[in-house]
C-alpha cells in the first residue's frame, strides 16, 4: 500500500518518501536497523512505522469491515457496521427478538441462573448453532467450550445435533439451490468443531483463557466462546477477596479484548447466591457486574424458563420464555404453555 | 494430577460419539431408561430423600451393581462407599449380594433384561412367604460397635489396607487387637495406623509381599467370589476425615487392579455439614467454600479415572411462608419445592450444594389412602372359606381396578396368613401396579394393607385402604428430560414400576 496512506506523523511519511520508500512492500520486509539507517529515521520510530505496517497488514486479511475500524472511526461507520453484523441465534424466535436478533459478537454476555434452569443447555446450542452455515444465515463459525464443572455431556449435544441437522435439511429440500448443502452436515462435524476444554481448578481456568489468544489465532474459524461456568473454581475458599477480584477482572480484560480483536461471541455462565437478606443475586459479587457487557437472568416463572434482560447497553429490559426439549432450546408453544404452568406433584 | 503436560499449553479435548459418558446402571433396566442408561460417569450425581425413601437402599444396589459385567451394564469395577451416619448397613448389603448372585447377576453371559425376570415368575405367584415386617430389616438398624468391627471385616476387599484408616478412634482400639481375616490368610492388625504411600503399599513395619494377591484378582470367576469383597468401605465423621480420605483414595485409584474403582457413594453428604456450622453468614461461607473444593475433588477424580460419584443428601422442610418466596425465586428443577410424605421440603445444603452438583434426583414418598368400593366386601368369614370364593373375588376385584383403581395394592396371601396369625399387618409395601397381572385362575394378590384391618376378625366393608408408594424423579440433569418412575424395595433391591402398568 502506499506509504502516504499510513498512519504515522507526516514529517515520518516525508522522510520515508525522500528515502524512497512509496510504497509499503519496498520496506516491510526490513529490519528495523536497517530501516531506521536507510530513512535516517531512530530506531524507535523505525520500529514504530514496521509496526503499523504489519498491523495495517493484518487487518487487510480480515473482513472489509476492519478497514473501517482501523483508523479513527465515526458514530456512522460503527452504526454500518453493527447493522451488518450477523448475531448468534438460538433456536427460540422469542428470545432473539429480545436480544435483538441474537447473541452479538465482540460482547461479553453474562447468563446466570438457578441450577437446572437453562444454562448449559443454552450453552451447548450456542455451541451448536455457531455452525450453521451462513448459507442458512448462521455464523458459520467453530466454538470453543470451557467446561469447569462437568455438565457437557456429549449425548446432549449429539441430540441437539442432529436435531439441527434434521432441520436444515428439512429447510434445504424445500429450496432447490441449497439441497446439496444439507447433505454434507453430518453430527460428527459438528462434535469435531467444538474445542473442548476442561479444566479442574482457577489456575487452569486462567491459563486457558491466556492460551486462546495463540488459539483463536490458529483457528480463525471460531466465533464462539463459552465458559460453562465462570463461577464454579472462584468461590472455593479464596482467602484473599482482592485477589480473586483481581483475577476475575483480568480474565475478562482478555476475553473483551479477545472478542473485540477476532469478532467472536463470548458467553459467560454464571451461578447465583443468596444475599444474608435472602434475596437471590448471581455471584461473584458487585465489580463482576460490571465487567460483562450484557446480563441475561435465567428463572422459572409459573412453570415456564424465562430470560430477563438484566443489563444491556442496547437492548430494553425485557423478558422472553423459552422452552428445553429434546431438540434443545426452543419457543414455547402456545399448547404447551398450559401444561407448562401446572406445578407437578405427585 | 494433571492428564497433560504441565509445561504445554492446554489443548482442548477432541469431541467425537465415541466420547459418551459411561454409564453405571442401578441395577433395574426401569430406573435405567429414566435415567437414560444410568448413574453417569465423570459428573457427580445426588440422590435427594426424606428418611426412609430408599436412598442408601440404592445407594447399596449401586454398590453392586457397579460389579455387574459391562454387558448387562455394569462397569466391572469396584466401589468405595464412605458413610456418615455412624453405621453400615452391612447385613442389607450381604443380602442384596446373595440376591444379585443367585440372580447370575454378575455372569457375563446373562445378560438379560431383568424386568422380565421379577414379572413374569413361571407360577404366576409374586414371591411371597417373607413377611412384610422384613422391611424392618432393610432399615438397618445400628448395630453394636464389636459387632460392626466383625461384619466390617467381611466387607473388606484384600487391598483395603490402603484405605482404612480407620477414623472411628473406638473402632481403631478395637480392631488393634482383633484377627481379621482377608481371603483366607490372618493378619493381626498391628497397632500402628494404616497409611499407605504412594509408592508402597505396606504397613508401617510389615511387609506384605503378597499384598497384591487378592482374591480380587485369583478369581476372574466371580460367580464364587463374593462380591462383598469388592466394596471399599471407611466411615467418616467430620468434613476433615472426608477430605483425608479423599486425598487416600488417589493411591487407591491408580493402583493396577482387575477391578479397578468405578463408584464412589458418599452417604450422606448433609450428616456432615449440618451439625458442624452455625447459621451465621462467616460459617455459611466457610461451609460454601468447602462444598465447591469437595465438588472440585470430587468431580477431578469422576472425569480422570472415569468413575460414577453419588451423593446423598436429606432434606428439610419448608414452612408455609417460605413457600411463596422460594417458589418465586428459589425454584430448583421444575418444582419450586419437592413434595414428600404430604409435606412440602426442600433438599439440604442450600443454593450452593445445589450448583455443585450435576445431576439431582429426588426419591419421594408418601401414602395414598384408597376408600374401598361396595364390590370390596371383604368379609373375613366369606374370604376364609376357600380359594373358590376368592377367585371370583380376584376377578371381580380386578375388573373394578382396571377400570377406577390402578394403584390399589392388593395381595391375599399374605392378609390370610395375617388373618391366621390374628397379626396386624403394618403399613406395607405396595407391590404395586403387580396386581393387575391377576390372571384368571390365578390367586395372585388381594393385599390388603389397613390400619387394625384384622385384629379381631372380618374386616368392615368400607375401611380406608393405606398404600405406600414411592418415586425416583429427575429434578435436573444435563442430558436428561423430566422423568420419574415408580419403585418398590424388595429383598432383592429395588425395582421399578414400568409405566406401562399403571
Amino acid at each position: 500500500m502506499d506509504s502516504l496512506t499510513l498512519p504515522l506523523p507526516s514529517s515520518l511519511r516525508s522522510k520515508l518518501l525522500e528515502a524512497g520508500f512509496a510504497n509499503t512492500s519496498a520496506f516491510q520486509h526490513l529490519t528495523p536497523l536497517q530501516l531506521a539507517r536507510d530513512a535516517n529515521i531512530s530506531h524507535q520510530e523505525a520500529l514504530a512505522i514496521l509496526k503499523t505496517v504489519s498491523w495495517m497488514n493484518c487487518a487487510d486479511q480480515y473482513s472489509k469491515e476492519e478497514d473501517i475500524l482501523s483508523s479513527a472511526k465515526t458514530a456512522w461507520d460503527l452504526l454500518c457496521y453493527e447493522k451488518s453484523r450477523k448475531k448468534l441465534r438460538t433456536c427460540c424466535s422469542e428470545l432473539d427478538t429480545v436480544l435483538g436478533g441474537g447473541f452479538k459478537p465482540k460482547e461479553l454476555t453474562e447468563i446466570c441462573g438457578v441450577p437446572g434452569v437453562g444454562k448449559t443447555q443454552l450453552g451447548m446450542q450456542l455451541s451448536i448453532n455457531v455452525q450453521i452455515p451462513s448459507e442458512f444465515g448462521g455464523l458459520g463459525g467453530q466454538a470453543v467450550y470451557i467446561d469447569t464443572e462437568g455438565s457437557f455431556m456429549v449425548e446432549r449435544a449429539l441430540q441437539m445435533a442432529e436435531s439441527m441437522i434434521d432441520y436444515l435439511k428439512y429447510a434445504t429440500s424445500s429450496c432447490e439451490s441449497t439441497v446439496g448443502l444439507g447433505m454434507s452436515l453430518n453430527v460428527d462435524t459438528f462434535l469435531s468443531h467444538i474445542f473442548y476444554y476442561r479444566v479442574y481448578d482457577c489456575t487452569e481456568q486462567l491459563a486457558v483463557v491466556n492460551s486462546l489468544e495463540e488459539f483463536l489465532k490458529e483457528h480463525r474459524e471460531v466465533r464462539l466462546i463459552v465458559i460453562d461456568s465462570v463461577t464454579f473454581h472462584f468461590r472455593q475458599d479464596f482467602q484473599d477477596w482482592a485477589l480473586r477480584t483481581r483475577l476475575l477482572n483480568g480474565m475478562a480484560q482478555k476475553l473483551m479484548g479477545l472478542a473485540q480483536k477476532h469478532d467472536v461471541v463470548v458467553v459467560l455462565v454464571n451461578q447465583v447466591t443468596t444475599k444474608t437478606n435472602g434475596e437471590i443475586v448471581p455471584a461473584l459479587g458487585e465489580s463482576w457486574s460490571h465487567t460483562c457487557t450484557n446480563r441475561l437472568i435465567l428463572s422459572w416463572s409459573n412453570g415456564c424458563r424465562q430470560v430477563h434482560i438484566f443489563k444491556s447497553p442496547s437492548l430494553p429490559a425485557a423478558t422472553a420464555s423459552f422452552a428445553v426439549s429434546a431438540d434443545g432450546i426452543r419457543d414455547v408453544e402456545s399448547s404447551k404453555r398450559i401444561k407448562l404452568c401446572t406445578i407437578s406433584s405427585p | 494430577m494433571r492428564r497433560g503436560a504441565a509445561a504445554s499449553a492446554p489443548a482442548p479435548i477432541a469431541l467425537s460419539s465415541r466420547r459418551l459418558a459411561t454409564k453405571c446402571s442401578t441395577g433395574c433396566s426401569v430406573l435405567d431408561s429414566v435415567l437414560a442408561g444410568g448413574i453417569a460417569c465423570g459428573s457427580i450425581t445426588e440422590i435427594v430423600g426424606e428418611s426412609a425413601s430408599g436412598k442408601t437402599q440404592l445407594a447399596l444396589q449401586l454398590l453392586l451393581a457397579v460389579q455387574m459385567p459391562l454387558s448387562c451394564g455394569g462397569l466391572r469395577g469396584s466401589a468405595l462407599y464412605l458413610f456418615t451416619e455412624g453405621y453400615f448397613p452391612d447385613r442389607r448389603l450381604q443380602q442384596l449380594a446373595r440376591c444379585f448372585k443367585v440372580q447370575g447377576r454378575f455372569e457375563e453371559t446373562n445378560a438379560i433384561d431383568r424386568h422380565d425376570r421379577v414379572f413374569s415368575s413361571k407360577d404366576g405367584k409374586m414371591k411371597s412367604g417373607r413377611k412384610r415386617p422384613a422391611e424392618k430389616e432393610f432399615t438397618a438398624s445400628v448395630s453394636p460397635l464389636g459387632e460392626q468391627v466383625r461384619s466390617l471385616d467381611h466387607i473388606r476387599a484384600v487391598n483395603n489396607h490402603s484405605t482404612v484408616v480407620v477414623s472411628n478412634k473406638e473402632e481403631k482400639r478395637k480392631r488393634c487387637n482383633a484377627e481379621v481375616s482377608y481371603g483366607g490368610e490372618q493378619f493381626p492388625y498391628s497397632k500402628q495406623v494404616f497409611k499407605v504411600t504412594d509408592d508402597e503399599y505396606s504397613l508401617r513395619g510389615r511387609e506384605f509381599s503378597g499384598a497384591f494377591s487378592t482374591s480380587q484378582m485369583k478369581n476372574t470367576n466371580f460367580i464364587t467370589s463374593d462380591p462383598c469383597e469388592n466394596i471399599f468401605v471407611q466411615g467418616v465423621q467430620e468434613v476433615e476425615e472426608l477430605f483425608d480420605a479423599l486425598d487416600q483414595l488417589h493411591a487407591l485409584l491408580v493402583r493396577p487392579s482387575a477391578m479397578p474403582v468405578r463408584l464412589i457413594v458418599i452417604d450422606s453428604i448433609a450428616a456432615l455439614f449440618r451439625s458442624a456450622f452455625d447459621n451465621t453468614i462467616k460459617d455459611m461461607s466457610t461451609r460454601a467454600g468447602l462444598f465447591f473444593k469437595l465438588a472440585s475433588t470430587l468431580k477431578r477424580y469422576a472425569e480422570q479415572f472415569d468413575l460414577a460419584v453419588v451423593v446423598t443428601n436429606q432434606v428439610m422442610d419448608v414452612v408455609e411462608d417460605q413457600i411463596k418466596s422460594v417458589k418465586k425465586q428459589l425454584q430448583i428443577g421444575n418444582t419450586a419445592v419437592l413434595c414428600s410424605s404430604g409435606r412440602m421440603v426442600a433438599p439440604a445444603l442450600g443454593l450452593s450444594w445445589a450448583n455443585c452438583v450435576n445431576t439431582r434426583l429426588f426419591l419421594v414418598r408418601w401414602e395414598q389412602t384408597v376408600q374401598s368400593t361396595e364390590t370390596m366386601d371383604l368379609n373375613g368369614s366369606s374370604v376364609s372359606n376357600g380359594f373358590s370364593e376368592v377367585n371370583s373375588l380376584a376377578d371381580r376385584m380386578a375388573e373394578e381396578i382396571k377400570d377406577c383403581q390402578p394403584d390399589l395394592p392388593l395381595r391375599l396371601d399374605e392378609w390370610l396368613e395375617a388373618q391366621k396369625a390374628h397379626q396386624t399387618t403394618s403399613s406395607l409395601e405396595n407391590p404395586a401396579k403387580k396386581m393387575l397381572q391377576i390372571d384368571k385362575g390365578v390367586v395372585e394378590s388381594l393385599y390388603v394393607v389397613g390400619k387394625n384391618p384384622l385384629a379381631n376378625g372380618p374386616l368392615p366393608s368400607f375401611s380406608p385402604l393405606v398404600s405406600l408408594h414411592r418415586k425416583l424423579q429427575v429434578v435436573f440433569a444435563p442430558h436428561l428430560p423430566f422423568g420419574e418412575c415408580e419403585f418398590v424395595v424388595e429383598e432383592g433391591g429395588i425395582q421399578g414400576i414400568p409405566s406401562s402398568l399403571e
